[in-house]
């Protein structure tokens, strides 16, 4: 049984009539992780936000979307809530712009957490998370305000909370996109260690190359519709849609010289 | 072409941006800086434009001090910034734009030419009637581009500008950025955070950690680097793996 | 979406412009559209009801009040909108200099410091004082008090402007910081003080009366809202009526400068539109 089913997704701009997602179809069990590619505009924030049920009042949807069988699409804002409390974790691209910027990192994780324990529990276990994600000095992270710390190290606040709330979906939407290559290897490695059979991982990139590193399953987007599906390698190693040929065809261009000198 | 000798920056009393950088640039030449955010390279591309001044050293272009130079050779370099989107007034339209460089002299391209630099950067005619924010971050990026080439420089800066690009748009105006170089003879200071763009844009490579230069060679001895820095950085590149 | 358009669809924002060039337009007509002179005194009809020869009554000279209201849409309107001109060519100009020449900064900054660490309306009724009563010394006064603060606001806003990489590009191409403040500038600028002047107009008219209602500024007979409002006061407990026209007329257009002010302000916000609109 899947864990989370997205049937017919279909996302339309309610003024402009366009059709920004159409006909996305794909199922998630427990233990994968779902690489989702595209350039700028092909819908896959678009998507991601459906699923977390932020869609703005200006768009209007049709199909279906279903965590452990419970629908996502047009529930209410309470059920959404609850089904967020429990199941669903996000990180963006921008961890700059996403925490508060007069508040503590520390008053900003126990806010999370203060739904099902105590301050003392709640900033033991955002110290323990800080730990895990490489932020040695938690005391002084946890104490700092955002514009103290990089962004590297703001993007591992968003996957500590994200990962310590121990929900078994995550959304990762760009999460390394803004970040230089050193930071987004770590950032990387981080999800590598801590997808387990417990959770599935959705990763949104427009980077063929890091998503190949991570991905087990691959969606391949083009303004708004899914051209090729399926399992990561295969897809790599023998791309069925003349798109998908051209993204893996520019990347290796990107990387040519590089792999030339350096092999 | 260009010349650093012993350039140093601070913007506090604390710590000190740039430590005696020295860097050559020779003529019809590509070199890339690579350094991490916050190590000095923006802060180095802004002295170099005359924008900002060193707190000491000397920066010369083809023998002479930047300031003489500047003045006698106006439009002789150029920049492209990271973000393509602040980098353009979101009021004109774009055949407005590329007619910035002029408007100290009084001078204006014609269609022809406007057409012809548009061409050379692989954009057709019907953007010059649009607005900035109706391209996409592609096309906004050659505009920028093809702006930087009206005055024909002989320095061309390129600031992290493909670091906000998709993946896929890189690879075409990498491929832009060499064909560009050979037709008007330019020489490149390519900035950026990823050694592989680099590699792909210049033959030579300059590596800038804590606000000193560490360790410089060229493309194809990328194998045979030494500093750890360096390595680091080579270590975090996510070529496709099959 | 642009400018014009988002104005249409807010209805407030459309509503209170239709009454701000509606007054204007009375104004401009006034001798066209009122009853009576304004200055016509007719002690027999003094304090007459609200009728068909004098609509809103007339004051305590048989003065027709709807003729002096009309009449007083120039003196109080547009005198507040010549402050406000003069005011705000002077913010610009200076707050621009401060922000561009490094030399002219510090002094501007310093001299605008004073100013500001004087209660506006204080200062106003200062200079007033010295210089004597009067329209035209209502205006020195209230430019000497505003300049400071519109100065303040442009100087940061051509700060924060100046940091942007189409502005670090067009000095780069060697254009001059005249070329950059005119081609550049000015017109991002226009959009700021626009909603900057719209803002603070409800302010002006209020500080132009106020100090009509002291005595300091229109002498009689020439009709003005805040000096109606203060003879309006004399005879409170006789015609109490006296006081609404003008105090009614002053709210209104306060309130539709204000409601304009505060819908330029969105419109020209370019997220706040995204928020609402976008993806």
């Amino acid at each position: 049984m899947s864990f989370l089913s997205v049937k017919d997704l279909r996302i339309i701009n309610k003024y402009t009539k366009e059709i920004l997602v159409d006909s996305v179809n794909f199922d998630m069990k427990l233990g994968s992780v779902l690489g989702v590619i595209g350039e700028s505009g092909s819908g896959k924030s678009l998507t991601c936000k459906a699923i977390l049920g932020l869609l703005s009042p200006n768009l209007g949807y049709s199909g279906s979307i279903r965590i452990e069988g419970e629908e996502i699409l047009g529930a209410d804002e309470e059920s959404l809530r609850k089904i967020r409390l429990k199941k669903l974790s996000a990180v963006f691209q921008d961890a700059m712009n996403a925490f508060d910027p007069i508040c503590t990192i520390g008053s900003q994780m126990v806010e999370s957490f203060q739904e099902s324990m105590r301050y003392k529990e709640a900033k033991n276990l955002s110290k323990e998370w800080l730990e895990k994600v490489g932020l040695k000095e938690s005391e002084r992270v946890f104490q700092s305000y955002p514009h103290e710390l990089s962004g590297g190290m703001l993007q591992r606040v968003m996957i500590a909370l994200a990962l310590a709330r121990k929900t078994p979906l995550i959304i990762a939407d760009e999460p390394t996109s803004a970040l230089d290559v050193i930071s987004q290897k770590e950032i990387i490695k981080l999800f590598q260690t801590f997808t387990d059979s417990e959770k599935c991982l959705i990763f949104v990139s427009h980077d063929l190359g890091v998503t190949s590193h991570l991905a087990k399953n691959l969606l391949v987007m083009k303004k708004g519709k899914v051209v090729e599906q399926g399992v990561c390698k295969e897809i790599f190693d023998a791309p069925k849609h003349e798109y998908t040929n051209y993204l893996i065809t520019k990347r290796q261009e990107l990387s040519k010289r590089f792999l030339e000198c350096f092999a | 072409m260009l010349c650093l000798e012993n350039i140093s920056k601070s913007y506090t009393q604390k710590e000190k941006v740039l430590k005696n950088i020295n860097l050559c640039l020779p003529k019809n030449a590509s070199l890339a800086l690579v350094g991490e955010s916050g190590s000095g390279k923006s802060t180095l591309a802004r002295l170099i434009l005359g924008l900002e001044k060193a707190d000491s050293g000397n920066i010369s272009i083809e023998g002479k001090k930047l300031k003489e130079w500047k003045k006698k050779n106006k439009g002789g370099m150029s920049v492209v910034f990271q973000d393509y989107t602040s980098s353009i007034n979101p009021r004109f339209l774009i055949k407005d734009i590329l007619q910035e460089a002029l408007w100290q002299e009084k001078k204006r391209l014609n269609e022809t030419e406007l057409k012809e630099l548009l061409s050379q950067v692989e954009l057709s005619a019907k953007v010059l009637k649009s607005y900035p924010h109706e391209l996409s971050g592609g096309q906004l990026q050659r505009i920028c581009i093809a702006r930087s080439l009206v005055l024909k420089p002989r320095l061309l800066i390129l600031d992290e500008a493909l670091s906000s690009l998709d993946v896929s748009t890189q690879a075409q105006v990498v491929a832009l950025l060499k064909r560009l170089q050979e037709e008007y003879k330019m020489s490149y200071l390519f900035i950026s955070h990823d050694l592989e763009s680099a590699s792909a844009v210049c033959d030579e490579i300059a590596v800038l950690y804590e606000g000193q230069i560490v360790e410089k060679f060229s493309t194809c001895k990328l194998k045979d680097t030494k500093h750890f820095y360096t390595k680091k950085l080579l270590d975090s590149i996510m070529p496709i793996r099959k | 979406m642009n400018f014009w358009k988002k104005l249409l669809k807010d209805r407030i924002a459309l509503a209170s412009l239709g009454i701000i060039l509606g007054v204007i337009f009375l104004g401009i007509f006034a001798p066209y559209i009122a009853p009576h002179d304004p200055l016509a005194v007719n002690l027999s009809h003094k304090f007459a009801p609200w009728g068909s020869e004098y609509p809103l009554g007339s004051d305590y000279l048989g003065r027709c009040v709807l003729s002096r209201l009309l009449y007083g849409i120039r003196t109080t309107i547009f005198f507040a909108l010549l402050a406000m001109f003069i005011t705000v060519s002077i913010g610009v100009v200076l707050g621009i200099l401060a922000g561009f020449f490094h030399k002219a900064e510090g002094v501007i900054l310093r001299f605008c410091d004073i100013m500001l660490s004087f209660p506006s309306e204080l200062l106003m009724l200062a200079v007033v004082g010295m210089l004597g009563a009067g329209i035209v010394n209502i205006i020195i006064a209230h430019v000497v008090a505003k300049s400071a603060w519109y100065i303040r606001m442009i100087y940061s806003y051509s700060i924060s402007y100046q940091k942007k990489p189409y502005i670090l590009f067009s000095k780069t191409c060697g254009n001059s910081s005249f070329t950059i403040i005119r081609k550049h500038l000015l017109p991002i600028l226009f959009a700021d003080i626009v909603m900057l002047a719209t803002l603070d107009a409800g302010g002006v008219i209020l500080s132009i009366s106020g100090l009509s209602f002291l005595g300091l500024g229109v002498q009689p007979p020439t009709p003005e809202w805040g000096m109606m409002l203060s003879e309006a006061k004399n005879v409170m407990s006789i015609a109490p009526m006296e006081m609404f026209p003008p105090g009614f007329m002053i709210l209104i257009v306060v309130a539709a400068f204000n409601f304009l002010g505060d819908s330029l302000r969105d419109i020209l916000d370019p997220q706040y539109y995204s928020s609402k609109a976008k993806i």
